[in-house]
């Protein structure tokens, strides 16, 4: 598809094609799924405007006054957090205040332990050329030269350092929590300025603290929670990701008809249908983001609107079943099969059966059609054992050694509905087929 | 039986191995000690097959260094006495004299003076003046060497080895005294302590000198003789002995000369016969004295031997302080003078020296056990008494004295009357400001001009080192009569002096004097405008009245008669007495009160530790342009192991910030900075008891020099660790005070830890800077702990968090509670955690038996006490409604006592009451309604901390998730369970949704709806591999979710 569409694109005029392609770089842009754009941020700003100031206040304090603090922002994923912070530090760097101090980022998907997180701070501190001298040595040198660097400085004298733990829960399951107590007391005690942030998405983060960690943090909260109402906010998200900003294209009525484009989109009955079912489902704005860039993504000389159409086509794609796609791509014997096992989950209620049994109901609906000829008991293991390949069914977990295989239970992963779906779409399912599975659904 | 019983086994046994045995019988004690009925002195004893003697210089092993049994790792000392203390155990003591090596002392102190040559890492040693226990178990000797006291200016690769000298070579140049930039000479350098001071001191000094050339320099050489002498004759008898010391004395004198100095005899000769034909009564005392020691010898005073033997033992203690004349050999008087003017040349180039003289003059007080050692070097009781004064020397004396009494100076002054030429040179050489002036000083016509010239100069040296003499002169002067008194001892023991001697010196007495005099009134005038210059106290008059003799006399010891103060010096062998009579000193004469000078901005203090402090600003943010290499900041006073650590940290700072921290301006910045954790207040409040148990503890196990073990349990955040950091604080202060015994603190962490062994590792690395493998340290420290090591300072050990240090085998924590029951470890730990039962629950009962039952419990603070710390910060600031603080306080009392926790809430309260307008409170009273904090700030801080913000989460989830949430509580309520199947929450799910009136979401969106409210933790599940066969929990309970939702 996307092949097509190049080659498309190649033959159409090159104005409008290279007009289009530049406005794709900028809602990209735009459309990135992490981080923001300045005016992304600048509208977080404004959606969190008592929170971004109380961050402000705490950074600035301790970049000018030299008070330690620590803070935790609370977020569920996707609302913002880590780009709030980003434009609070961009608000600072442009008041100059940040150049007094330094910011270390962390991540606990990235620093996966003490270890990793010490070297990183040490290389972010530019500590690296006073070492320079000496080799670095185990984990416990790195740690009580790290510590003895921080308790050397004083409030008045050194540089304040900002740390940003992102995901900060998983810092919590570094051994013994040594990074983050160490952090904590120099933030409690007269040692070198330092402010520790940490953004995580677990609300029950504090509860992974060790008492004594726990005490030391200063059990400062920011929350962020994602503005409820669909109209004026997700709205207003929707434009703001599409709307091009007023001097980035050259041909500025195109720019103009573009965004006018995207206003009258919002108005557009069928669109806001769409809006509304994927606000119902999340508020998580990477979603819509993603939806956007399928959309955004295929304009091309000639479609060069975005429309209802459109948005609802990349909102199928995106928020498709999984199963029911998967699905899709069996063989006539591995559907039979999953039939078979759907009629056992019902029977049975839930409980799990093993091949002998769904053998067994094979074999049966196949003698009752008579046209099917049943297939061998290998080809039919052969399929099944694709259908635990592609986890559609799952082995019950326990103790399955020494049983054999053919014995093993399984559960299906298929409910009725996403099955019912499924064959549904399929063209040229055999008739008997459908109403075995209709006749036991 | 344990590894480390084993090896303590082991050690103790190796070092009972070398037995020692007392050679000789023992000695009459000298008066002072007769008190000390159970003390034996001997002169000597062999240890193992090594044989020492008093004077010798020993290796002493030392515990604390990695390597106890090799020479490297002892320390160096001279012993001065050996005794046997009568008791039971460790009753083979020796008292010594401490020698440091060059790397024992801070970098920044290595300095030399200009015309000194560069230290040899190898060969150089310094006297040591600091506060060290000079009283050492012999047992600790590892062998014999070999030190050799040369002067300062002599390089030490000129100086050969002695041929015959089997054992290790070592030369000391200087003395160290812990403080300043430069190391200073051995006795060399006036301070700039006032004229009455040095006066007093340099009669000491004079009478000192009389026998430091027979002491040390050439007692040092002396000793393989002594060796072949001991071999050949069996010390039986004590005045045998003694005898044949003294002759040893006299030709190793000789074979000094010649080896080392390879002095000029011409000028040496001259130097005698100035001396003879002059018959100065300085001189006569020395030769008097010398004699009488060398009478017991049966030699006669006027024999050829014997002038010869004085002069040249004379002229080895010019040797050693006019260092530039020496190296050279001078011909003739012109030679000399030349010599002379190269030197002044030398000093002219070299304000580094009068820095160094300065700073001597800061560290004029000095321990006493110093002077103690010092003092004991004598062997004889005779002896005892010069040594008494030397003693006194090396504390403060010595340090103006560089001059001091038989210096060249003296002989220089003799020359110049004879010979004129140097006369003539007078003046240039007093502008040098070196031993010149006292040729100058010596003549009675000194022009005015000259004088003028000196103070102009302000060459504090010259002055200072003029002064000495001078008042030696007049010192002897007044002295004289009493001298047999002060020597009356002596004169016991040695069956007197004899009496034609006695009139020899009188007669040359008046003669003295009245040079003295004249010389006296000058130095006066110098010496007083110089002491103008520099702030001190002196009441003295810039004017120079040849009357003034008689005032001098009586400003030199006013209030206190001659008699009385020197009388004390005299008997002061034991520290207490020489310390009690400098404190006399320092009470009678109010002009010396202030006597630390600190040597880069003049200023002076009252006491040192002003001084120190003062100068450790100048360290801080003026370094000395002089010195090479940076001044690095270093604690006060510490041993150098602890000064290694801190200086090799400095580099690792976090940068300096560029602009100043502003500092707080409002009432609510003030208050909030008063409120953070970090700012500890003054006093602890709520916490006395507990620091007065703490305090208490470690303070009786400092005063006993023991070990002992405390623990302190208590919760997070009810001020374990701050208390424990008060006492220490205090303990600090009192130590520097010297109400205690100096002590090492170190804090250790064990959450800074990344595991239990390196604790070894980290106390290592705090006690001597060194690093190690865990293993290695351990065995390191088990040595240190379980070796004596008289030159260690107790250690305060503070372990932080130690139920971290829990480990299968438990051996850190074995380790760490049995070091301090072992007898020489002197170490106290102070042991922290959170639960009360640590010892019972998690440790071996071997372990906490250890441990021992010396526990603090904190308690979490009642609301009162808390309210009582929040008001106690917030002392003087105006900003909170003394309620809101209630509230705050009965919140965190309730949940948890925690102090952090209060004192945040309150913080965070400036915070809102800062950046959100509340409505005024709406109480009556004005003080409530004019505080800037009031109950609603602290509560609406309180509900931020506390309160969970689950249902403000679930109330901002879309709407999807909310569904898939009461779908699970539908789930729940179906089934019972607080546990549900994401299968058949699904179906609740599309059931609830057709209910509703909703088009479900396929199951991918549901399954991803579930993460989100997993990630959030407001749903707990398994890896969501498991499909449909999830299984899902609430992580709040089913009821809160239904109240978020009601409305939905």
């Amino acid at each position: 598809m996307g092949l097509k569409r190049q080659r498309e694109d190649d033959e159409e005029g090159d104005g409008a094609d290279d007009l289009m392609t530049q406005l794709q770089q900028h809602l990209r842009h735009n459309l990135t799924l992490w981080g923001s754009t300045h005016e992304a941020g600048e509208k977080l700003l404004s959606l969190y405007r008592s929170e971004a100031q109380h961050l402000e206040e705490l950074m600035t304090r301790t970049l000018t006054l030299g008070e330690s603090n620590s803070a935790m922002v609370l977020a569920p994923r996707g609302t913002g957090k880590s780009a709030l912070l980003d434009t609070v530090l961009k608000k600072l760097e442009r008041t100059g205040s940040l150049c007094e101090g330094f910011v270390v980022r962390l991540s606990g998907l990235l620093q996966t332990d003490d270890r990793h997180a010490l070297r990183e701070i040490t290389s972010q501190l530019r500590l690296e050329t006073a070492t320079a001298n000496k080799v670095f040595g185990s984990f416990a040198e790195n740690l009580s030269f790290l510590l003895e660097s921080l308790r050397f400085g004083s409030k008045e004298s050194s540089k304040p350092v900002l740390f940003i733990l992102e995901e900060f829960d998983l810092f919590c399951h570094h051994r013994n929590q040594t990074l983050l107590y160490n952090l904590f007391d120099v933030a409690q005690s007269a040692q070198a300025p330092i402010c520790v942030l940490g953004l995580t998405c677990r609300l029950d983060v504090i509860e992974l603290l060790e008492k004594r960690v726990k005490s030391r943090f200063s059990h400062r909260h920011i929350h962020l929670f994602p503005p409820d109402a669909f109209d004026p906010h997700y709205l207003a998200t929707f434009t703001h990701l599409l709307t091009l900003p007023p001097d980035t294209l050259p041909h500025k009525d195109f720019a103009e008809r573009w965004n006018s484009d995207v206003a009258s989109l919002v108005e557009d009955i069928e669109v806001r249908r769409v809006l509304k079912r994927i606000h119902t489902t999340t508020k998580d704005v990477r979603t819509l983001k993603a939806i956007l860039l399928v959309c955004v993504s295929g304009l091309s000389g000639e479609n060069e609107r975005v429309d209802a159409k459109r948005l609802t086509k990349a909102h199928t794609l995106l928020s498709g079943d999984s199963k029911t796609k998967l699905l899709h791509g069996l063989s006539f014997l591995q559907l039979t099969l999953i039939i078979a096992m759907s009629h056992l989950t019902h029977t049975y209620d839930g409980e799990p059966y093993n091949f002998e049994m769904v053998l067994h109901e094979y074999l049966k609906f196949s003698r009752r059609h008579s046209h099917t000829r049943p297939l061998p008991r290998p080809v039919v293991f052969k399929a099944f054992d694709q259908l635990k390949g592609l986890e559609l069914i799952r082995a019950v977990e326990g103790n399955t050694r020494g049983t054999q295989r053919e014995y093993r239970l399984y559960h299906l992963l298929v409910t009725s509905e996403q099955l019912s779906t499924a064959l549904g779409t399929i063209q040229a399912l055999p008739t008997d087929l459908q109403q075995w599975a209709v006749s036991a659904i | 039986m344990t590894l480390s019983a084993r090896i303590r086994l082991k050690m103790i046994g190796k070092k009972a191995n070398p037995k020692l045995k007392w050679l000789g019988e023992s000695l009459l004690p000298t008066r002072k000690d007769r008190l000390r009925s159970d003390v034996t002195f001997y002169r000597g004893f062999c240890l193992g097959n090594i044989p020492v003697y008093e004077k010798d210089c020993v290796y002493i092993r030392n515990a604390d260094s990695s390597d106890p049994d090799s020479p490297d790792g002892c320390d160096i000392a001279k012993v001065l006495r050996c005794y046997d203390n009568g008791q039971r155990y460790n009753n083979n003591r020796i008292e010594v004299q401490w020698y440091s090596r060059i790397g024992d002392i801070r970098k920044r102190q290595r300095n030399v003076p200009d015309n000194a040559p560069p230290l040899d890492m190898n060969l150089d040693l310094v006297k040591e003046e600091r506060a060290f226990d000079t009283d050492v178990d012999a047992e600790s000797i590892l062998s014999v060497c070999h030190v050799m006291e040369i002067p300062h200016d002599q390089s030490p690769l000129e100086v050969k080895k002695p041929s015959n000298l089997l054992e290790r070579f070592y030369i000391c140049r200087f003395r160290y005294t812990g403080k300043g930039a430069y190391l200073m000479p051995l006795k060399e350098e006036v301070t700039e302590v006032s004229r009455h001071t040095s006066a007093r001191r340099s009669l000491v000094s004079h009478l000192t000198n009389l026998t430091s050339p027979a002491q040390s320099p050439k007692r040092a050489p002396g000793r393989p003789r002594k060796i072949q002498e001991k071999e050949n004759t069996p010390r039986s008898a004590k005045k045998n002995a003694n005898k044949l010391t003294k002759e040893v004395i006299c030709i190793s004198t000789d074979e000094n000369d010649s080896e080392e100095e390879k002095l000029a005899t011409p000028l040496r000769e001259k130097m005698r016969h100035n001396l003879l034909n002059k018959k100065s009564p300085l001189q006569d005392k020395n030769r008097g004295i010398l004699q009488s020691k060398v009478q017991n010898s049966k030699r006669k005073a006027e024999s050829d031997v014997d002038d010869e033997a004085i002069p040249r033992k004379k002229f080895r203690v010019e040797d050693h302080q006019e260092c530039p004349v020496s190296p050279l050999p001078n011909k003739s008087t012109p030679n000399i003078r030349f010599q002379l003017k190269n030197f002044i040349k030398e000093t002219e180039q070299t304000p580094k020296e009068k820095k160094a003289a300065s700073e001597e003059e800061n560290s004029l007080v000095i321990s006493n056990d110093n002077m103690t050692s010092v003092e004991r070097k004598t062997g004889s009781g005779r002896r005892l008494k010069f040594v008494c004064y030397r003693s006194l020397n090396d504390g403060k004396i010595d340090m103006n004295g560089a001059l001091t009494a038989l210096s060249p100076n003296v002989k220089s002054s003799r020359s110049s009357h004879v010979s004129s030429t140097i006369k003539r040179n007078t003046p240039v050489k007093n502008v040098a400001g070196k031993p010149q002036n006292i040729t100058e000083d010596s003549d009675s016509d000194s022009s005015p001009q000259k004088v003028k010239d000196i103070t102009a100069t302000k060459k504090k040296i010259s002055n200072y080192k003029a002064t000495p003499l001078k008042e030696i002169g007049k010192l002897r002067a007044l002295k004289d009569n009493e001298i047999s008194d002060l020597l009356g001892s002596d004169c016991e023991n040695e069956k007197g002096l004899t009496s034609d001697e006695e009139e020899d010196t009188e007669s040359e007495h008046t003669f003295k004097k009245q040079k003295a005099k004249s010389q006296l009134d000058q130095e006066k005038t110098e010496s007083r405008s110089k002491i103008h210059s520099q702030n001190n106290l002196n009441v003295a008059t810039t004017k120079s009245t040849p009357t003034k003799l008689s005032q001098n006399k009586s400003k030199l010891f006013p209030g206190i008669g001659t008699r009385d103060l020197i009388s004390p010096l005299l008997d002061g062998r034991t520290p207490k007495k020489v310390k009690k009579t400098r404190e006399l000193k320092v009470k009678s004469k109010s002009t010396v009160k202030k006597r630390f000078r600190c040597d880069e901005c003049n200023e002076t203090f009252t006491t040192r530790t002003e001084l120190l402090d003062h100068e450790e600003d100048h360290d801080d943010f003026k370094p000395l342009p002089r010195t090479p290499g940076r001044k690095k900041k270093q604690s006060k006073g510490t041993p150098s192991l602890k000064t290694k650590k801190k200086s090799s940290s400095q580099t690792t700072l976090v940068p300096a910030r560029s602009d100043p921290v502003s500092q707080p301006e409002t009432t609510l910045e003030l208050a909030r900075a008063r409120l953070h954790v970090s700012a500890v207040p003054d006093t602890l409040p709520c916490r006395e008891t507990q620091f007065h148990d703490v305090y208490s503890f470690v303070e009786g196990k400092l005063l006993d020099g023991t070990g002992g073990c405390m623990y302190i349990s208590g919760v997070p955040g009810t001020g374990k660790t701050a208390t424990v950091r008060e006492t220490v604080k205090l303990l600090r202060e009192c130590s520097k005070d010297s109400h205690l015994p100096p002590f090492t603190f170190l804090e250790i962490n064990a959450m800074s830890l990344t595991e239990p062994h390196q604790l070894w590792v980290q106390v290592l690395k705090l006690l001597t800077g060194t690093k190690a493998t865990a293993e290695h340290a351990s065995s390191l420290l088990e040595k240190r702990f379980n070796t004596p090591a008289p030159r260690r300072e107790p250690t305060l050990l503070l372990v932080d968090e130690l139920d971290l240090l829990w480990t299968r085998k438990q051996d850190v924590m074995y380790n760490l509670f049995d070091w301090p029951s072992r007898p020489f470890s002197k170490l106290i730990v102070v042991a922290i955690a959170n639960t009360m039962d640590l010892p019972e629950r998690v440790m071996l009962t071997r372990v906490s038996s250890r441990l021992g039952l010396t526990r603090i419990t904190f308690q979490p603070y009642t609301h009162t006490q808390l309210q009582e710390i929040v008001r106690s910060r917030l002392l003087g600031i105006n900003a909170f409604d003394p309620d809101a603080i209630q509230l705050v306080a009965r919140k965190v009392a309730a949940l948890s006592g925690d102090a952090r926790r209060a004192l945040d809430i309150c913080r965070r309260a400036t915070e809102i009451a800062e950046t959100t307008k509340m409505p005024p409170s709406p109480s009556k009273s004005p003080v409530k309604r004019a505080a800037l904090v009031g109950m609603l700030h602290v509560d609406q801080a309180i509900k931020e901390m506390f309160t969970s913000p689950k249902i403000l989460a679930i109330r901002s989830c879309s709407v999807m998730e909310q569904y898939v949430l009461k779908a699970v509580v539908a789930e729940f309520t179906r089934s019972g369970l607080e546990e549900a199947v994401f299968g058949r929450v699904l179906e609740q799910y599309i059931s609830l949704c057709r209910f509703e009136g909703m088009e479900p979401c396929n199951a991918s969106e549901i399954l991803s709806s579930v993460n989100r409210l997993t990630s959030q933790r407001l749903v707990l599940t398994e890896h969501s591999r498991r499909d449909l066969t999830l299984r899902l929990r609430l992580n709040l309970s089913p009821d809160d979710v239904s109240y978020a939702l009601q409305d939905v």
